[in-house]
């Protein structure tokens, strides 16, 4: 696991790298520490990370930005913070965990089990996304997302009024900071399951999921069986 | 011998006939209603009479002679004179006039006589002696003073139909009165009637001296109680000297005083009015604070003194015309506390501007509903006082709400949980790695924690103290980042007191907003400037760019809150970015300059 952590006074940044070093162990595979988010974000440039541990002053207008430009990215974002009186507002945003000051080591394993263990979601499921839009960052309401479709380092989001969004993070990781009414219907789709109207077996083994506004998508034919029962 | 007798006595008899006058011819009798013939003043008491009652012309003769009270007596060569125009301190007078019921005098007339005169008189009806008030006299000595107001009855059987003839000897040495006439009010009715209209006479100004001297108490009472308001202390003074001058007007209908205190009471009401007019003037004055109080309040004697010489004739007049210029006066203060836009001003401006309409509509009937008049400036006087006062308390309960808000803003300064929960990280960082080291971390933040706490509460507090905070602050602060901040001091007299974390809240600020190098120091520089002193304070590096420096964030707004809440309107701050950071400029007086209430 690759990770960057950002964070300002030395004394924190010292034990959660210490603690990361100590859970993470072999598993580890690149620590970065830097004192801001721009410092870390020339950095990250470069050297792409599965998740960015982000100590973060939630109070003002600043430290949301920050927030939100973090959550945009490719990885998964993981709040160390005092402001635990924010941490709904940022798992709203998108933030697979937040892990309040001060912490224990086993709190901060348990954030980073998360990351690690595919299929895993957030305490809290994310109600916008934030996307990089030329060069700034906008929010997409997750009610608007009716599927997503993975289009290899990054995913697509296709909205109910047919507008296409992209998104820097992977269809694995925007799974686990969706909705639970998101399911994996495909290796290349993640669809709302409120918005699907019928499923369909074709021959040849050929399976499709015909959503309210007509459209079908693929369905994985180890998926159909659970699918349908979910649905029905 | 005997004819030249008899032609001698012819010729006498002739030359008597011819000495002898002509019988005169009848006088022609001017006949009217009473109340046609009386001024404003005194209208109101001969409306009511019988509407068949006439008098006839009143006939004035200089001298004194005993037949001149006979019905029979013709005066058809005395002087026609109205009842007010008799000459003052000018020996003995007989007075005559007429009486009768219906223009045919066919019915019979009513039993009661009340007269009010300063004059000693005495009372003939068709020639009886009726009664008498005093004895008149050819100088001051020889004459006794009678009663003001007196009643007499007409026995029944004098007071049948037809014309009936009332003569009064009279004299006026003791009247006081200073003008060169006075005269009578005769009124005549049922006795019952007469009595009635006393009584309501006396109900108003009675009810008023009640009414005004409970007010008068009520602000006395306020102003020993309270802060010693100078406003209560004046709306005491207007209404007691109301309640004296009212007890003084209904003194007259129960206690029928001799003639000759009239003059002197009414002199006293006067001046009670001039009084009256002053405080009211100064409540106006000094409740809104108009200028140059002392040339207001200094001009109005020598205004009042000369409305009362210019007009000696008539003491019911003086009053009004002084009671006119005080709200004149009044007025005028008012309407500029109104253009000013003073609290409290428009009830003010009101009451007075409707007591100066109901004062113009019935100017001469004054003393008698004096209380009516006056009742919309008390009004107006006594609202302003209340809005006033609720003001007040509601600055009072705001800056107590403030201070209680402020003493919350400071605990929370250092104890909002961020900067606790963040110190405890680092905290348990050290002491898993250098327990020693944990202990002095905590000592530190101890030491903050205590100099947190002994300055809550507190409004001002020594420099001293102020900076004893902000190093225990920064060592706090330099254990979790690892750097070396400081905090250079030059000519603070740490005895000069400073709103606590006044200075706390600019290293908050800068530590937010500035970037500042490992090692630094802000610093804080003293100078006199102005009437107190000028602190500049610097935060070093510059600004981050992500933050910014808002106009007015959560820490401005506490340091302005404190300055204002110590300093009020005594301080300035400004602020702004220098090559070497971040300079914020406050600066304040600790006393007021000139005394007054800021």
């Amino acid at each position: 696991m690759k990770l960057v952590l950002i964070e300002d006074e030395p004394l924190v940044a010292q034990r959660l790298a210490r603690f990361c070093r100590e859970i993470l162990a072999g598993g580890l595979e690149k620590l970065h520490a830097a004192a801001t988010f721009d410092e870390a974000a020339a950095w990250l440039a470069e050297n792409p990370v599965d998740v960015a541990l982000l100590d973060l002053n939630l109070e003002g207008q600043d430290g949301m930005e920050l927030l939100k430009r973090s959550v945009a990215s490719s990885f998964h974002t993981i709040i160390v913070s005092a402001n635990t009186d924010r941490a709904l507002e940022a798992f709203q945003y998108g933030v697979i965990d937040f892990v309040p000051k001060p912490f224990s080591r086993e709190r901060l394993a348990a954030a980073l089990e998360r990351v690690r263990h595919p299929g895993a979601r957030a305490a809290f499921a994310a109600r916008n996304l934030a996307v990089k839009k030329a060069g700034r960052v906008e929010l997409v309401a997750m009610d608007d997302v009716l599927y997503v479709q993975g289009a290899g380092n990054y995913s697509e989001l296709v909205l109910a009024n047919g507008r296409r969004e992209l998104h820097d993070k992977t269809l694995e990781k925007l799974e686990a900071i969706l909705p639970a009414d998101f399911e994996r219907i495909h290796k290349s789709y993640l669809v709302r399951m409120s918005a699907v109207k019928a499923l369909h077996a074709s021959e040849g083994s050929h399976y499709e999921a015909e959503l309210k506004n007509g459209v079908c998508l693929p369905i994985s034919r180890a998926r159909y069986k659970e699918l349908r029962e979910k649905l029905q | 011998m005997f004819a030249f007798a008899a032609v001698l006595t012819a010729f006498s008899v002739i030359v008597v006939l011819a000495a002898e006058p002509a019988p005169p011819q009848p006088a022609l009798r001017r006949w009217s209603h009473p109340a046609e013939e009386s001024s404003r003043s005194v209208r109101r008491w001969f409306e009511e009479l019988p509407a068949a009652l006439q008098y006839s012309e009143v006939r004035f003769k200089d001298g004194d002679d005993a037949r001149w009270a006979q019905p029979t007596w013709d005066d058809a060569d005395w002087e026609v004179r109205g009842f007010w125009a008799l000459p003052a301190r000018a020996g003995v007078q007989w007075v005559r006039f007429r009486v009768r019921m219906g223009t045919d005098g066919r019915m019979a007339l009513p039993a009661g006589i009340m007269i009010s005169t300063v004059r000693a008189y005495e009372l003939y009806w068709d020639g009886v002696l009726l009664g008498s008030s005093g004895v008149p006299g050819t100088d001051r000595e020889s004459e006794q003073v009678g009663r003001v107001d007196e009643w007499y009855s007409i026995p029944g059987a004098m007071r049948g139909p037809g014309e009936h003839v009332v003569a009064m000897r009279t004299s006026s040495y003791r009247v006081g009165f200073p003008a060169a006439t006075s005269g009578f009010r005769f009124l005549l009715d049922e006795p019952a009637l007469l009595q009635g209209k006393v009584l309501r006479e006396a109900f108003v100004p009675t009810l008023a001296a009640g009414a005004l001297c409970m007010v008068g108490l009520a602000g006395l009472i306020l102003w020993l109680a309270t802060a010693r308001r100078p406003t209560l202390l004046l709306l005491g003074g207007v209404c007691l000297s109301g309640a004296v001058m009212q007890t003084m007007q209904a003194f007259r209908w129960f206690f029928h005083y001799p003639a000759d205190w009239h003059y002197p009471v009414l002199a006293a009401m006067v001046a009670l009015v001039g009084v009256q007019g002053i405080f009211m003037v100064a409540f106006v004055v000094m409740h809104f604070d108009v200028p140059r109080r002392r040339w207001v309040l200094g001009g109005l004697v020598p205004v009042f003194a000369t409305v009362s010489w210019l007009s000696p004739e008539r003491m019911n007049l003086e009053g009004v015309w002084i009671l006119a210029v005080g709200i004149v006066v009044s007025l005028g203060c008012a309407g500029w506390a109104v253009w000013r836009r003073r609290r409290g001003a428009w009830p003010v401006a009101l009451g007075v501007a409707a007591s100066a309409i109901l004062l113009v509509f019935e100017a001469e009937d004054f003393r008698a509903s004096f209380f009516l008049k006056f009742l919309p400036v008390l009004i107006g006087l006594i609202s302003s006082l209340a809005l006033q006062l609720q003001d007040e308390r509601r600055r009072a309960r705001e800056a107590q709400l403030t201070a209680a808000r402020m003493e919350i803003e400071l605990l929370k300064k250092n104890l909002q949980p961020h900067f606790l929960l963040n110190t405890l990280t680092a905290v348990s960082e050290v002491i898993e790695q250098d327990p020693a080291g944990a202990v002095k971390f905590i000592d530190d933040l101890a030491g903050e924690l205590r100099s947190l706490a002994l300055m809550s509460g507190e409004r001002l507090v020594p420099f001293k103290r102020e900076l004893d905070l902000c190093r225990a602050h920064l060592k706090v602060i330099s254990r979790r980042t690892g750097r070396e901040i400081g905090l250079a001091v030059e000519g603070v007299d740490e005895e000069a007191l400073v709103p606590p974390a006044l200075f706390l809240t600019l290293i908050e600020n800068g530590l937010v907003h500035q970037q500042a190098p490992d090692r630094v120091n802000f610093r804080l520089v003293a100078q006199p400037g102005g009437a107190g002193m000028r602190y500049s304070f610097l935060s070093p590096g510059p600004t981050r760019k992500l933050a910014g420096r808002p106009g007015g964030g959560t820490g401005l707004r506490y340091i302005k809150a404190r300055l204002e809440e110590s300093f009020a309107g005594r301080w300035t701050l400004s602020q702004g970015a220098v090559d070497t950071g971040w300079e914020t400029v406050i600066s304040w007086h600790p006393e007021p300059a000139t005394g007054g209430e800021a």
